[in-house]
């Protein structure tokens, strides 16, 4: 289990901006172990999205990794060719994203779409690809699947489509499946559905994923390991169950708190003052400390390291 | 994204404050619309001191000093600049009285055209049902015959002459504006405040004038300029065509014609007008784009 | 079908106006019957002549006839090359669809690999020096740019002809000409397309699978560009048209625009009429098409 498969160490993102460069991502380390399901947990803006882009190779033309290291199977991801990078692209690495009705291209078929990766990678004929798309789209359970083959994506519910992307993105048997978001813009009872579907999927082809999400409830049905990213910075890090039990930062305890439990009498619904800071402006210090209840003087001088307290378990506070 | 949603608010701010101070302070930054702008004043400043910038009088011949050429070759001096043309008249001198039938015919035509589309607009967009219905269904036989063709065919029936010309270049063009301001208006229309209006019985006059004229006039302004830059062309056109402006006054595009008969043996006469054309219309096109992307974000070409 | 039935419906009432607008010019404004007769002609030749021709009559009896003689086919007798003014504007025809087409191929070849190459090259010199060029192609008038050609290419280099038609030779600088102001809005409107299709998030997911740049950006993100772009060229039949008037008479083309500026010149009128009614015809037909290919190219519009 301890073998990582992919491993980042220091990453820092930037972003080009007619102001100058805007740091979005500021020295991020984590890794995936093989057959692991890690989440990354924060606010829009906290450079989880970023993160992961940065992992696929397909930042915006105007960002780009300035510092750090990214490892995939023992290759250097920040030194292989562009070929190399794109071979890996969708066949050993790949993405599903947040929004099921725009991910997909509206002018081809999701039979086309779907034989193009397994075309390109598996270097299958056009029938075959047909034979496996039709496979895959049962696999992740879409009934019909011969006449969605045919189907253009707008003739597709929200949570078909994004059946369709999970299929297209299992077709070649990936080692890790990044999701970005996958169950935000679907309705509730979707949403369990294709969660079920990526544990069951997971369970199958022992694939590592690196799930994204603002969402604390998806992260305890599926992830192994968490770690919370604040502001471009990790905060903490911790196996599932020691993160819900003991967690460490108070930006976590906040996260934790905003999640409306079953029985609470939705009164008292907590969630964390404030907003993220913007990248192009932020607080010296612990970049939390604004919207801290526990912040106090040091805080707003001192950037804390991230430290471990245990083998497993990583803070970056200096008050906990 | 994030910059289109970033420059509408800091618009919005601007707005608040003192709009043409930073209108000017914005032109300066950007580098064509500042261009533009510059050719513009510089044509206009041309047209308006035409008799005191030009050597010469435009329309007088002189048969001795024939397609002469510009200065910088051989047989060319610098009391003819740019040569002259088939009948000794000075090619210079005639370029800068030009810029007056360009400017002249390119800006009146625009604001007739404005006129009645607006009118037109704000009925159908305004009234709708049936106004609607005849003034859109027009527009539509306007658009399917092309422009010049009709302007041909009416300079041919009524005789060319310059006020002909206005007169031709705004009434065909005015479908253009008509549009906008219809579409503009049916959007305006149908807000809660001039619903409101209409309900506690306002006039209808007075709701056009308070709230769907000041909504469509950016747009408005914005095409008017870009329309400057076709109309330019067309009159030329027609000139060219010899259906427009006729000797001896002088226009740029009447000039082109005339050098065209003489383009074996004298390029010049047939060159320098076409060049008077393209930067005059250049820099009307990087002052409209420019008041486009100040003022009305939402039309894109 | 039934919308695209629908949209032929919609046409009748525009082609009927359009009659009226050619009647109004033509019948109305304008005096045919001078026209028509020598200068010395008498009044009472005149009188005779307008009585002759029904121009006595009622303006709205006049204009039913007219009517009835458009849907007969009759379009009135060229008096300059004494024919039949429709069958003299269809022997026209074939040299005018010669050069449109010669010029939309010239446009479509300048236009789709600039336009694309200034969206992907956003912001660099590449897209300063294109889209500069885009602009400068739509100031400049295309009478001049045809007499420059000539001057260049004819005069001076002689490696083309002059004027007239022939071979494919005599192709090349009318359609350049033509071509290239259609090519300046082209690539404006192909690189805005683009710009705006990059930024979807289909095209993330094409990255994201592995496929080359170069199939992302022509086969995913341009199929989807192409969309509004042929739709808003399909639009501008009226404006081709109307550039083939200048561009034909620039290099005595024989076409129908050479034609038309003849005889408006000449002020004959059944050819002008004649060749003004199949144009507008022709522009409404290309619009219904431009819906057609619109349904077409994007499959989210349903045929119903």
């Amino acid at each position: 289990m301890s073998n990582p498969i992919l491993d980042i160490k220091d990453l820092r993102v930037r972003f080009k901006t007619e102001d100058g460069f805007v740091p979005t991502v500021n020295g991020v380390t984590f890794h995936v172990n093989e057959g692991e399901t890690l989440a990354i947990v924060g606010e829009s803006g906290s450079g989880k999205s970023v993160t992961s882009l940065a992992v696929m190779g397909i930042l915006p033309p105007n960002g780009e990794v300035y510092d750090g290291e990214m490892t995939f199977r023992e290759r250097d991801l920040l030194k292989i060719s562009k070929k190399e990078y794109r071979a890996l692209r969708g066949n050993e690495i790949s993405m599903i994203f947040q929004e099921p009705m725009t991910a997909l291209n509206p002018v081809f078929t999701i039979g086309y779409q779907l034989r193009e990766t397994l075309i390109l990678h598996q270097q299958l004929t056009k029938e075959a690809a047909h034979k496996k798309g039709i496979e895959m789209l049962e696999l992740v359970g879409i009934p019909d699947a011969e006449k969605v083959m045919s189907r253009f994506p707008h003739q597709l519910s929200g949570g078909m489509r994004q059946r369709v992307m999970i299929a297209m993105a299992l077709s070649c048997n990936p080692k890790l499946l990044i999701a970005d978001e996958p169950t935000t813009a679907l309705d509730v009872t979707i949403q369990a559905q294709i969660l079920t579907l990526m544990k069951n999927l997971k369970e199958k082809s022992n694939t590592s994923i690196l799930i994204i999400t603002h969402d604390l409830g998806v992260v305890a049905e599926v992830a192994d390991r968490v770690i919370v990213m604040y502001a471009g910075e990790v905060v903490e890090e911790a196996p599932v169950f020691e993160l819900f039990e003991n967690p460490k930062h108070p930006y976590t305890h906040g996260l934790m708190a905003s999640i409306p439990k079953i029985h609470d009498v939705v009164e008292n619904l907590y969630s964390i003052e404030g907003t993220v800071p913007n990248p192009t402006n932020m607080p010296k210090g612990c970049k939390f400390h604004p919207r801290c209840p526990l912040a106090d003087k040091d805080c707003m001088t001192i950037h804390p390291e991230l430290e471990y307290i245990n083998s497993t378990h990583a803070k970056r506070c200096i008050k906990v | 994204m994030t910059t289109t949603l970033e420059t509408s608010q800091s618009s919005l701010n601007r707005k608040k404050k003192g709009r043409f101070k930073s209108l000017f302070f914005r032109l300066l930054k950007s580098k064509t619309g500042f261009v533009g702008l510059i050719i513009v004043l510089a044509m206009t400043i041309m047209a308006i001191l035409a008799p005191y910038l030009a050597m010469y009088d435009p329309a007088k011949t002189n048969i001795m000093s024939r397609l002469l050429p510009p200065f910088w070759l051989e047989g060319g001096t610098m009391e003819h600049p740019l040569g002259t043309d088939n009948l000794g008249r000075d090619v210079l001198s005639r370029i800068i009285y030009g810029s007056r039938i360009s400017l002249l015919v390119g800006i009146s035509a625009v604001i007739l055209a404005g006129i009645i589309g607006m009118f037109f607009g704000l009925i159908a967009g305004y009234y709708g049902k049936l106004w609607d219905f005849i003034i859109m269904r027009t527009v539509d036989s306007f658009l399917a015959i092309p422009n010049i063709l009709f302007m041909l065919i009416i300079l041919a029936v009524l005789g060319p002459s310059v006020p002909t010309l206005i007169l031709v270049l705004g009434g065909t063009s005015w479908v253009v504006y008509a549009r906008m301001v219809r579409s503009e208006t049916l959007s305006v229309k149908e807000r809660d405040y001039v619903r409101s209006a209409r309900a506690i019985g306002a006039k209808n006059f007075r709701i056009i004038a308070k709230y769907v004229l000041p909504n469509v006039i950016s747009s408005f302004i914005v095409i008017a300029t870009l329309n400057v830059a076709s109309t330019i062309i067309l009159e030329a056109s027609l000139s060219f065509l010899g259906l427009g402006i006729q000797s001896p006054d002088v226009s740029w595009g009447l000039m082109l014609s005339d050098g065209r008969e003489y383009l074996a043996t004298s390029w010049w006469v047939a060159t320098f007008p076409g060049i008077a054309i393209t930067v005059t219309v250049l820099g009307v096109i990087f002052l409209g784009d420019w008041l486009r992307d100040v003022l009305d974000p939402k039309i894109k070409d | 079908m039934k919308y695209f039935l629908l949209n032929v419906l919609k046409t009748i009432p525009v082609l009927l106006l359009i009659t009226l607008i050619v009647f109004v010019l033509v019948r109305v404004t304008g005096d045919p019957v001078s026209m028509m007769l020598p200068e010395t002609a008498t009044d009472e030749e005149r009188e005779s002549l307008k009585e002759a021709l029904g121009f006595n009559e009622p303006l709205p009896v006049q204009y039913m006839k007219y009517l009835g003689d458009l849907v007969k086919g009759d379009f009135g007798e060229s008096f300059r090359y004494d024919m039949d003014a429709l069958d003299l504007v269809l022997e026209r025809l074939p040299a005018t669809f010669q050069l449109a087409i010669a010029s939309m191929i010239v446009a479509i070849i300048i236009s789709v690999p600039l336009g694309i190459l200034s969206a992907v090259k956003r912001n660099s010199f590449m897209d300063l020096f294109i889209t500069g060029g885009a602009v400068l192609g739509k100031a400049m008038p295309s009478f001049w740019l045809g007499i420059m050609l000539i001057l260049m290419f004819a005069v001076n280099l002689q490696l083309f002809p002059v004027s007239g038609k022939g071979g494919l030779m005599h192709l090349i600088l009318p359609a350049i000409t033509l071509g290239t102001g259609i090519a300046a809005e082209m690539t404006r409107l192909i690189r805005s397309s683009m710009l705006e299709i990059l930024g979807q998030d289909f095209i993330r997911t094409a990255r994201s699978k592995g496929l080359r740049e170069s199939i992302v950006v022509n086969k995913h993100a341009f199929r989807n560009a192409l969309i509004p772009v042929v739709t808003i060229m399909a639009l501008q039949t009226s404006t081709l048209i109307g550039g083939t008037l200048i561009t034909e008479t620039v290099f005595a083309w024989p076409g129908l625009g050479q034609l038309l500026v003849q005889a408006v010149n000449l002020r004959d009128m059944s050819v002008v009429q004649a060749a003004t009614l199949l144009i507008a015809v022709f522009v409404i037909l290309s619009n219904l098409i431009a819906d057609l290919i619109y349904r077409l190219l994007d499959p989210r519009i349903k045929y119903d």
